[in-house]
């Protein structure tokens, strides 16, 4: 799949009697449309053979290994996302713990190693089910920033990962912080 | 406007000393940036009203939608299965809320294209007496044009269990284009 460029067009301030030529329309023009429909930075990292095992009460990263899509080239082989654009995004994860008796499972989002405010936590029972826990947040993440997905739970005994998918963790670039300047 | 898969703007790279017609003006100016600020594909239903689903022990499809808006009429409300009008990446929600049961582990996914694709978007949810139970799942999933996506709830009380018909905690499905 095509890398996008890492970049967001610049849009000028066009002057009085300026002269329009086909290298603005193609930079000014052309390239912003282009990064509207198809090049906002998105990702898409889930579990396919990794696995883990989560500790009693220890948030413990999520073994993302396979990717569906990187647009800007941010997952590492762990998926551990390192963003490329500063903006706004929104992130979407789950983890799925295998079967197991009653207890809380819960997932939050590390941004930079500092946890992002807001968590999923929700209890199952002993039913012979994986259990899924999802979260979806708008974060904002600045370039060089790294983003990752951790689970939990409190069973008082370790909790493995589902071994055929532990998890996913998904970014949608949404928009440049107000403030923002090129 | 109703955006057909045939009218999503294609990039057009201008040439030194080409003339913008007004033709092209509002193919590559006009329609390009409408796209993308207002004509994306976007669907919204819930069962605000109607029969709901009756959520069994296998994996069932969240059925009897109501639409708020699904700008490409991509949106069954019957069975509940959406076709994608254009290909590209969307962000899907899903949400099942299903009525009180004692003991009922509930859980909701994303299927497409009536099979198993990894990652399996996927959540869960122990039940207790008095309250109902919901589940949410927000990801993000790339569909060819006409390809099918649903919702689908499972419960584990051993019976079923209707999902709620209302105004305001009712179970719903959201499709929104993100990116080609």
């Amino acid at each position: 799949m095509a890398t996008n460029f890492p970049k967001i067009p610049y849009i000028k301030t066009w002057a009085t009697g300026q002269v329009l030529t086909a290298g603005d329309m193609n930079t000014q023009i052309r390239d912003t449309v282009d990064f509207f429909t198809a090049r906002k930075p998105h990702a898409s990292a889930y579990g396919l053979a990794s696995s883990v095992t989560y500790n009693d009460n220890s948030w413990t990263d999520v073994p993302l290994d396979a990717i569906s899509v990187d647009t800007h080239s941010g997952f590492d082989s762990n998926g551990v996302y390192t963003a490329a654009i500063s903006g706004w995004y929104q992130v979407m994860g789950c983890a799925i713990f295998t079967p197991d008796s009653a207890f809380d499972r819960g997932v939050r989002f590390v941004l930079d190693g500092q946890p992002v405010s807001g968590i999923s936590l929700v209890d199952s029972s002993n039913n012979g089910y994986s259990t899924g826990v999802c979260l979806s947040r708008m974060v904002p993440i600045v370039a060089g920033q790294n983003i990752r997905l951790q689970g939990w739970h409190n069973a008082g005994h370790t909790v493995a990962s589902e071994p055929t998918g532990a998890g996913y963790l998904d970014l949608a670039f949404f928009s440049q912080f107000y403030s923002y300047t090129a | 406007m109703v955006v057909t898969p045939s009218n999503i703007p294609a990039p057009h790279t201008w040439a030194v000393g080409e003339i913008p017609t007004a033709a092209n003006w509002n193919s590559y100016i006009r329609d390009a940036f409408n796209f993308p600020l207002k004509f994306r594909p976007i669907m919204r239903a819930a069962q605000t009203s109607g029969a709901g689903t009756s959520i069994g022990g296998a994996w069932t499809d969240l059925t009897n939608l109501v639409v708020e808006v699904d700008s490409n009429a991509g949106l069954n409300t019957g069975t509940g299965v959406y076709t994608s009008p254009n290909a590209g990446w969307y962000i899907v929600t899903g949400s099942v809320v299903v009525v009180p049961n004692s003991n009922a582990d509930i859980a909701v996914r994303l299927w497409q294209n009536n099979s198993f694709m990894p990652p399996c978007a996927f959540a869960t949810r122990h039940m207790s007496t008095a309250d109902r139970g919901q589940v949410n799942v927000t990801k993000l999933v790339y569909l060819a044009a006409n390809d099918t996506i649903r919702i689908q709830g499972v419960n584990s009380s051993g019976g079923n269990l209707a999902t709620v018909v209302d105004t305001l905690e009712s179970s719903f499905f959201e499709t929104f284009f993100f990116s080609q």
